[in-house]
């Protein structure tokens, strides 16, 4: 049992006059406060409203993720189907005509590659004069 | 020191039991606890109102993350120093201005034969909040929580030799105020004798 007269610890000793008696004073007085009567209701009401709207957030969060999931995959395969459906189109759709008829080409590329086998024939034409062509035409023009 | 350790158990399975069942379970923790973190409270922010407002938001803290109780080396003191900080933070943002010593705030309870003492328990919160709250918050973990000084550090983040000084002048101070009070309530065997002496006389 302490000494009336000090204040003493595990780890100091500090002799205090009557240093006993007031904390034996401060101790009784130790259970004068009390709380509010709403107190208790208060957190336990707070603490529910709290873990609801993490689950509400969770719930909200959760859909979201799912959604942006979803629209990513669906772009992702949305487009290499059109690929996919472009290249398998160009294979299959023949060229209907032959040279003499009107062909028909499917797309640009197609086009261009026309124009420029076109040009071609007509450069090589112009560079390689035909002789009787050309007696044709002159004859042609006299008359 | 024995109901330290007990008291330390009961908050580690508290907070396991909230963990567990979620904010339903924090009632056996605030039944538990409330009460002196309430006290610890007033200490620091001088008001009530303020100290609920502080063991709330602690509590409800607790009961948003279970494991930073379950999983502490010493759970008890982790929560009061929860309330500590709590309360420091609701001091920072308190705007109002209360006289220190006025106990108009407190929400008080006496027993039916303890009415010739509420004087006496008035006076010693009034006296303790006569000190500043540094040494007040030391009175209060070592009177009322039973508290070594080197426990006393880890709350208050200071050395054990830091908590004694500062209790050390606190006790030197509340003496003066205190002390014909403890007098009267408490006589001791010296005083005791004196009185007798001049009854026989």
């Amino acid at each position: 049992m302490r000494d009336d007269h000090e204040i003493a610890d595990d780890s100091t000793s500090m002799p205090l006059p009557g240093g006993l008696a007031i904390e034996r004073l401060i101790q009784s007085a130790g259970n004068y406060v009390t709380a509010s009567a709403d107190l208790r209701p208060r957190v336990i009401e707070v603490a529910r409203e709290r873990a609801s709207d993490r689950r509400m957030c969770w719930r909200i969060f959760s859909v979201m993720a799912a959604a942006v999931m979803c629209v990513v995959i669906g772009t992702a395969v949305s487009q290499r189907f059109d690929q996919m459906s472009d290249f398998s189109s160009v294979m299959d759709e023949p060229i209907l005509h032959g040279p003499d008829d009107t062909t028909r080409y499917l797309d640009r590329r197609d086009w261009a590659l026309a124009d420029a086998i076109v040009r071609w024939r007509h450069e090589l034409a112009s560079k390689f004069s035909d002789p009787l062509r050309d007696q044709q035409h002159n004859g042609v023009a006299r008359d | 020191m024995a109901d330290l350790e007990s008291l330390t158990g009961q908050v580690r399975e508290c907070a396991e039991r909230i963990a567990e069942s979620g904010p339903a379970a924090l009632s056996g923790l605030f039944d538990l606890t409330a009460h002196r973190l309430l006290r610890y409270s007033v200490t620091i922010t001088r008001n009530q109102h303020d100290a609920e407002d502080a063991v709330q938001a602690a509590l409800v803290r607790v009961a948003d993350s279970p494991q930073l109780l379950g999983r502490a080396d010493q759970p008890w003191p982790y929560l009061l120093r929860m309330v500590r900080n709590e309360s420091l933070v609701v001091i920072r943002k308190r705007k109002r201005w209360s006289p220190l010593q006025s106990l108009a705030d407190l929400i008080t309870q006496r027993g039916v034969d303890e009415v010739e003492l509420e004087e006496t328990y008035r006076e010693v919160w009034s006296a303790l909040r006569s000190l500043p709250t540094q040494q007040s918050e030391v009175v209060v973990l070592k009177i009322w929580e039973g508290m070594t000084f080197a426990q006393i550090g880890e709350v208050l983040e200071v050395s054990p030799s830091t908590a004694a000084s500062r209790y050390r002048y606190a006790i030197e101070k509340l003496a003066p105020k205190l002390m014909p009070l403890a007098e009267i309530n408490n006589p001791s065997p010296a005083s005791l004798k004196d009185v007798e002496v001049r009854h026989e006389g």
